[in-house]
């Protein structure tokens, strides 16, 4: 493992920033922060995946006190508005008075504005800056957004889960929630993938909760201590937050034999898991204000055999729309247990 | 009975006003966030601790908390510069108005440009990644292993932390560099640092 002093080296000949300080020193700095919080108001408005081309930002930065011809003045870009429009190529130009306004390449290339400009450039997932004759990818410290400026930040757990059933878990798209897949298609999850799938909320729940919360895995001791993942908000010492996660589906080993077979009554097993454990909590710390939280990733699919390698649309999103019976519905009579937060992960299908 | 801290003061709205342009709102724990991050950057740039006004204790939750920022917010609330309830808090016209004081204040320069370097920290970083690093800060990762809340940045942990310092120093190698720069650095290093230590 290497030390924090090597970390630190690494991030440094890695990253942006510095590239941008080499190169154009002070003005550089200015010029890249103002890109960075420009991309991060954009990708507020403009969803990355209604962009079918490329997003390119710079700020023109040598010689100093360059201004924009005359010409190229209009109106500054309006981000809500171009929310709704399908977006080929976004090109902006951030002016002196710090306003994007949008521009025509006529020909240029990025790498043409790099020599007198700090330019941004996104394109099908890969984000990079480039300044005079350098080029940086930018370090993705998330692993499930498009792109490291487009990480919003949410104000409870509640609406955080949401998201993460909508944007991560259903078609897949987390990368570290992808390593729990045993095959291409989605079909079979790993033995095991208990794991990887705590890793992946965790992180997910860690850059989008503000700094408020602090978001810890726990390491499953036995079946009366189910608690995958706890929250606590950090000035209310009274308030835990506990996350239970189960999931459905099959799992298959590396040479494709069946490992687990879960289903229902799995769901039932965890909601009661948790619902004793809220008690116990209830009893050894009653000053505290707990409350469960319980996701199941919902990865059944119909008429699935051993070795299958492929599945129907009709099979494949069988399961996508029928909730799950619970009884007792712990979520019914306590108040310190959430309605489960089904979500369900999409296999890749074929007709 | 508690005074006002004038540091603190600047510092509470300094830092109110960025969260306000960057969120619409005002979360008190990230004033703490933001305050104790520009505290380590005033040290980056070897300014004595106890110029900085104020200390914090870190939580047993490795989160930065000062009672002098605490008393700031609460007077605040009592003033009417921040406006709303719980979390949802805004700044009113006056409170920009004293802010606006505070900046023009020649001894506020310092100061400034290392709250202004911890809140630039937003434009590279979601709220929850910069707080997500900063527990692995040398101090911060300490308390979190104690059941106690405790001062912070004793002598023994400026030491750990003026360690990484130098070796962001040496890795940037520029002399009065924008402080913008070592701050996203040295918080995505602690960030992968974090990642590194849980895979």
């Amino acid at each position: 493992m290497s030390s924090i002093s090597e970390t630190i080296t690494q991030v440094c000949e890695d990253t942006h920033v510095p590239m941008v300080q080499a190169v154009f020193g002070a003005a550089g700095v200015d010029a890249v922060f103002q890109i960075m919080e420009t991309a991060k108001t954009l990708y507020k408005h403009v969803e990355l995946e209604r962009v079918s081309g490329r997003v390119v930002i710079y700020r023109v930065v040598s010689p100093p006190g360059t201004q924009l011809p005359a010409l190229c003045v209009g109106p500054a870009a309006d981000f809500p508005g171009l929310a709704n429009y399908p977006l080929v190529d976004l090109i902006l130009e951030i002016a002196g008075d710090g306003r994007a306004y949008t521009r025509v390449l006529n020909g240029q290339t990025v790498e043409d504005l790099a020599r007198s400009a700090v330019v941004y450039c996104y394109f099908a997932g890969h984000e990079e800056f480039l300044a005079g004759s350098q080029r940086k990818t930018v370090l993705r410290l998330d692993s499930s957004a498009r792109s490291q400026f487009s990480v919003p930040t949410f104000s409870n757990l509640r609406e955080a889960l949401q998201h993460y059933a909508r944007e991560n878990v259903r078609e897949s798209t987390c990368y570290i929630f992808q390593l729990a897949w045993h095959d291409p298609d989605r079909l079979f999850l790993k033995a095991k993938p208990e794991g990887t799938i705590r890793n992946s909320l965790t992180q997910f729940l860690r850059n989008r909760l503000g700094g408020d919360h602090d978001v810890w895995p726990e390491q499953n001791v036995d079946e009366s201590h189910p608690v995958d993942i706890r929250l606590k908000p950090r000035f209310s010492n009274n308030r835990l937050m506990l996350v239970e996660i189960k999931w459905l589906g099959w799992s298959a080993a590396t040479d494709g034999h069946i490992t687990a077979r879960h289903g229902n009554p799995r769901a039932q097993e965890g909601a009661d898991q948790l619902a004793q454990y809220l008690e116990d909590q209830l009893r050894f710390a009653p000053s505290s204000v707990v409350q469960g939280y319980f996701v199941i990733i919902d990865a059944r699919r119909h008429d699935l055999h051993e070795g299958d390698t492929s599945i129907s649309t009709a099979n494949g999103l069988y399961f996508e729309d029928k909730d799950l019976d619970f009884n007792p519905s712990q979520h019914q009579f306590r108040r310190d247990f959430d309605p489960p937060y089904r979500m369900f992960a999409r296999p890749v299908c074929h007709d | 009975m508690m005074q006002l801290n004038p540091d603190a003061a600047f510092d509470c709205l300094f830092v109110a006003d960025h969260l306000e342009r960057d969120r619409g709102i005002i979360p008190k724990g990230e004033i703490h966030l933001f305050g104790y991050l520009a505290c380590l950057l005033w040290l980056y740039r070897r300014n004595p601790l106890t110029d900085w006004g104020y200390s914090f204790v870190g939580t047993e939750l490795g989160a930065p908390f000062s009672l002098d920022i605490d008393w700031a917010i609460r007077e605040f609330q009592e003033r009417g510069y921040f406006v709303g309830v719980q979390d949802q808090l805004r700044l009113s016209e006056i409170a920009r108005q004293q802010l606006g004081e505070f900046l023009n204040l020649s001894l506020n320069t310092e100061r400034g440009e290392c709250l202004r370097a911890a809140c630039s920290s937003t434009a590279a970083f979601s709220v929850g990644m910069v707080a997500t690093a900063l527990a692995q800060e040398p101090d911060l990762k300490r308390a979190r292993s104690l059941p106690n809340s405790r001062v912070l940045l004793g002598e023994a942990a400026q030491f750990q932390l003026y360690k990484q310092f130098d070796a962001l120093y040496l890795a940037l190698n520029v002399e009065n560099i924008d402080l913008r720069v070592p701050a996203v650095v040295w918080l995505a290093a602690l960030y992968k640092s974090q990642v590194l230590a849980e895979a």
